[in-house]
């Protein structure tokens, strides 16, 4: 790794940032109505003046949305963090909302994404070493159903199982018992913490490791009908050491690209599962802010978990970089 | 040579060729053929939809399937009930202290007598008074300009003796005695007997005198009186008698010339004008009307039997003034309007079956404003149009057939069939699904009498007690129903009330499971199949574009594609979705709009290895136009690429549009498998009390983007082919 590699590589997440922005501005000003309407709409005395007012704090020309001065105000806001206040509770500024949702979504995220990884490699290795055998089938299978399921119908399942008929786990989400813990890190909240995310990250993981095993297991297959594979073989390398060191060494390779396709996808299963499970993250910020039309939030929001993703992917490329000496640029 | 149109048709059949062999490969995978055999039986389903569920799944199933009675009291008397009459009476002013009293005939041990029973302890009750032999008939009455409110008056008739009792309720409720008042034998055997319900409001008759009252007894409980009449048998012939009742004093004696076994019916409370009030008795073909003095108003005799008279409860206070002068006939099929000042008949309505039974509103403006005859398994309400003639203004099938109507107000009726019974609540006549809550205690039953005071309470911690309350005997229990019903979902049922099948159950909203479930398989799949071929094609173009060019233009698409790609999608989807409106059009629109990125980054791969190869190169060099050649080179090679990613694709398309729709964002109007589980997002509990209703759409779903993974794993084989099989 040089500094070139990770100059580019930070221009080229930068890049991805801008288009994020651009995209999310034309796509969010396509819609009728603009996002001021809420305040508007709230007002007790829309005098003219007012309206005007409203439309200039906010930076949007009523009468042409996509004006070059409105954008400049919204890239200002965007880049800079400083989204201003929500229109439907003025006392509160948007980036306090979004900081105080955005940790419970990264645990979820996190946790979810690492784990997915770290277990679904492992068993996508392992499937690989049993193939062949009788068990192959059946594993291959049930691997393919259970990756198949969609985000919520694994939630409402693993809802059913955990919280209803083997009552382990809550059946809602509790703001209160919540909210301290990252103000003040301590192992009874840490415990806490497990007992109200287990079900969400476990959702995602399910769905996620099965992803992993699939695509490990067949990029591990088609590795090992390399020729190296055999070379190992015929100098007498162990069956473990052919395949953890040799074999999926090279597996890995390919498996990262997945992974970090794989991000975006994790994150719109953080949200939903946020949402289902009422966990008080991004998910729940998103859903209430947009049946109540509350656009100023909505672009916050959307433009941080964006964010959250293009770094999650350009990490991933420089692990990519780790692994496979032979990738320069 | 060949010519142009040979050669097309040598191409055409070399591809089929071609594909015919693909599809061997294909099919000779486990996970193909699998894939495969499902995916056709969800097209198969999704065509016959039409044909395996009528009608808007979303209209909801009759209330009376889903809507149950809350029941308040099952008790067993502790004496046996007198079958033949196997009635309860009961009046209005019985609602004393959360209590009412209601009275019934039986025995215990040997005493044969009227009992009375509480509803708050319906299992006691107590024997107010003995009658000489079984009871033929019995009601209780509630004296008018008493002093002391807890009083009833009960009147009983057996074979040869009629009784007359006042009942004093002590002021809580919680016991009850009764002090004779009058008591006769009569010459002959009684036929049937009744009171006159209300003492007359304006004064005593003239023919009432002093001796008269004189000989009323001693309890001062009524000053005025009421009046008494029984069809007597001896073996003269019939007669009808009238008597004071505070003292069973006979009034006047007349013979009857009935053909069938007589009715009695009384109407009329103010004799105010001399021919009201009147005494009706009706027998077989002949119709006697007898005014109180004793003069016979009409006496008349039709070609038919007659059956029921209805007289509208109101029509008591009102003299028999123009308006308030006719009752409702029935006979045979046929109605008849009966008038009662005169006797003449004028037919109304001719049903198909028997008319069974009569109910009419109180009719306090004249003509009733509802009248419902029950007649075969129809019942029909009648109304009278503007030019005068009645006619009918709505009809609907019965669950049974009814032989009993009971009027409650505002066009509610309660239709029962005494004999098996069934009872069923008829809340408006004229709409689609007229009944609420049905029950059916399958035994014989006696007449259900309805406390308009509402009687309030408890089960389960919800209080009932804003309707009327309806009381019955079945054999010796005494059952009591709130009016006002639930609503409960069903489970899986072949035997609803209305007829209907319902293989799945009721969801919350009291919609059929199984017409939702089959008529989402079209729109599922329409969407699915649509956006996922819509995102293909995009794709295509927009990878052959990025892999064909390289440079400026083609790096700016493809990290615009990127970045598209890691917008999180769905809270993106979601927004859209919210604002552009809930239709599916706009959903296959914004899932194309937004799901390209992720097939493109696979074709863009294949494309640039494709560029790489020296046909492509040689093609560029002979000057082809790069549409042709992206045709005619770039698109068969991605061929089989392409068909496993749409198959993927339209599995992720699915899953997606789902969850929008478990989030409500789609129009609630068309049915889909998430919309079925929307009910349950904040609620998961639920599921495991409804299964059914839930279940049916998560298996399908799953199913649904299995058959495509495992579809694709099969072309998977066509597409990379290794040597010797997937070992």
């Amino acid at each position: 790794m040089n500094v070139y590699l990770i100059s580019r590589k930070i221009l080229q997440a930068v890049f991805l940032a801008l288009f994020v922005v651009v995209i999310l501005y034309v796509l969010l000003r396509l819609m009728p109505g603009n996002p001021a309407e809420l305040y508007i709409r709230n007002l007790k005395h829309p005098t003219k003046a007012a309206i005007n007012s409203v439309y200039k704090m906010y930076g949007i020309n009523p009468n042409n949305k996509f004006a070059l001065s409105s954008f400049i105000v919204y890239l200002k806001q965007m880049l800079t963090f400083h989204f201003g206040y929500n229109p439907a509770e003025l006392s509160q500024s948007i980036y306090s909302m979004i900081a105080t949702a955005l940790p419970y979504t990264l645990i979820i995220f996190g946790v979810a994404s690492i784990g997915s990884f770290a277990f679904g490699i492992p068993l996508g290795i392992v499937t690989a070493f049993i193939r062949g055998k009788r068990s192959e089938g059946p594993t291959l299978v049930t691997a393919t159903i259970l990756n198949s399921i969609p985000f919520f119908v694994m939630a409402i399942i693993v809802y059913i199982v955990f919280a209803v008929y083997y009552p382990i786990f809550p059946l809602a989400a509790s703001h209160y018992r919540l909210g301290p813990f990252l103000k003040s890190p301590s192992f009874s909240g840490f415990l806490v913490l497990i007992h109200y995310f287990t079900m969400p990250i476990l959702t995602l993981l399910i769905i996620e490791i099965m992803g992993h095993l699939i695509t490990m297991r067949s990029i591990m297959v088609s590795v090992l009908g390399e020729d190296f594979i055999q070379t190992a073989k015929a100098k007498g390398v162990s069956q473990s050491s052919i395949m953890f060191h040799h074999a999926a060494r090279n597996a890995m390779v390919p498996e990262s690209t997945r992974m970090a396709l794989e991000f975006a996808l994790l994150m719109s299963g953080a949200v939903i599962t946020g949402i289902i499970f009422e966990i008080p993250g991004m998910g729940v910020l998103l859903y209430e802010n947009i049946l109540i039309e509350n656009y100023p939030v909505i672009e916050a929001c959307l433009f941080i978990l964006a964010l959250v993703v293009i770094v999650a992917y350009s990490s991933i490329d420089f692990i990519h970089a780790w692994l496979d000496p032979r990738v320069r640029v | 040579m060949k010519t142009n149109t040979k050669i097309l048709k040598d191409n055409i059949k070399f591809k089929l060729n071609n594909v015919r062999k693909q599809f061997k490969v294909f099919y000779r995978s486990w996970y193909g053929k699998a894939g495969l055999y499902i995916l056709i039986a969800f097209i198969i389903v999704a065509l016959l939809a039409p044909v395996l569920v009528h009608g808007n799944p979303f209209s909801g199933i009759p209330s009376e399937d889903y809507f149950k009675p809350v029941t308040m009291e099952d008790k067993k008397l502790n004496f046996t009930v007198e079958s033949s009459l196997n009635k309860i009476s009961a009046t209005e002013g019985e609602y004393k202290t959360g209590s009412y009293y209601m009275f019934t005939a039986g025995e215990s041990g040997k005493n044969y007598g009227i009992f009375a029973i509480t509803a708050n302890d319906s299992g006691s009750s107590c024997l107010l008074f003995k009658t000489n032999g079984t009871v033929t008939n019995f009601m209780a009455f509630a004296p008018e300009s008493t002093s002391l409110q807890y009083l009833t008056d009960i009147f009983a008739s057996s074979n040869h003796s009629l009784y007359v009792y006042n009942v004093l309720c002590s002021s809580s409720g919680s016991s009850v005695k009764a002090l004779p008042v009058a008591h006769i034998s009569v010459n002959g055997t009684i036929v049937t007997a009744m009171v006159s319900t209300n003492s007359p409001r304006f004064g005593q008759p003239s023919f009432v005198t002093d001796e008269v009252m004189a000989a009323t007894s001693t309890v001062d409980s009524c000053p005025y009186g009421s009046y008494t009449y029984a069809v007597v048998e001896n073996n003269t012939g019939m007669y009808l008698n009238e008597y004071y009742t505070y003292n069973l004093h006979e009034l006047w004696s007349h013979k009857l010339s009935l053909t069938g076994s007589p009715h009695i019916y009384f109407i009329g409370n103010n004799f105010i004008t001399p021919n009201s009030p009147e005494v009706i008795v009706t027998g077989g073909k002949n119709i006697d009307a007898w005014n109180v003095t004793g003069a016979l108003l009409f006496n008349n005799s039709y070609s038919f039997n007659i059956g029921q008279l209805a007289i509208p409860a109101e029509y008591q206070y009102f003299d028999l003034k123009p308006g308030y002068q006719d009752a409702f006939m029935s006979s045979g099929n046929s109605l008849y309007i009966l008038n009662l000042i005169n006797g003449t008949r004028t037919f109304i309505y001719t049903a198909s079956h028997t008319i069974a039974a009569i109910g009419v509103s109180r009719g306090s403006h004249g003509f009733p404003s509802d009248l419902i005859i029950s007649s075969g398994n129809y019942y029909y309400a009648l109304a009278k149009s503007k030019t005068g003639n009645v006619q009918v203004t709505g009809e609907s099938k019965l669950p049974f057939g009814v032989n009993n109507i009971e009027y409650y107000h505002s066009g509610k009726f309660l239709l029962s069939n005494t004999t098996t019974g069934q009872m069923i609540y008829l809340i408006n006549a004229f709409q689609k699904y007229p009944y609420s809550w049905n029950s059916n205690l399958k035994a014989s039953v006696g007449n259900p009498i309805m406390f308009e005071e509402p009687y309030s309470f408890k089960i389960d911690n919800v209080t009932y007690g804003s309707g009327p309350t309806i009381a019955l005997l079945s054999g010796n229990n005494i059952i009591m129903y709130s009016f006002e019903g639930n609503p409960v979902s069903l489970g899986p049922t072949f035997h609803t009330v209305s007829g209907l099948i319902l293989p799945l159950g009721t969801n919350i909203a009291h919609d059929n499971v199984f017409a939702l479930f089959i008529d989402s398989f079209p729109p599922d799949l329409e969407v699915g199949f649509a956006a996922g071929i819509m995102t293909i094609l995009i794709s295509l173009v927009v990878a052959m574009f990025i892999g064909y060019y390289s440079g400026m233009v083609s790096s700016f698409m493809e990290t615009l594609a990127l970045s598209i790609f890691l917008i999180p999608t769905l809270p993106l989807y979601i927004v859209l979705a919210s604002v552009l409106g809930p239709s599916l059009i706009n959903l296959i629109f914004i899932f194309s709009l937004l799901g390209w990125p992720f097939v493109t980054f696979s074709l863009i791969g294949i494309v640039r290895s494709v560029k790489t190869r020296t046909f492509v190169e040689s093609a560029k060099v002979s000057n082809i136009k790069t549409l042709s050649i992206m045709k005619r080179h770039f698109v068969p090679n991605m061929g089989t690429l392409l068909v496993y990613l749409t198959a993927i694709n339209i599995g992720g398309a699915v899953a997606a549009v789902s969850s929008f729709e478990i989030l409500g964002l789609v129009s609630v109007s068309i049915p889909t498998w998430g919309g079925m589980l929307s009910s349950f997002l904040g609620d998961f509990y639920s599921i495991t009390v409804y299964p059914y209703a839930t279940i049916p759409p998560i298996v399908a779903l799953t199913l649904f983007i299995l058959a495509f993974i495992f579809i694709s794993r099969g072309i998977d084989e066509v597409a990379n082919p290794t040597l010797g099989g997937r070992k």
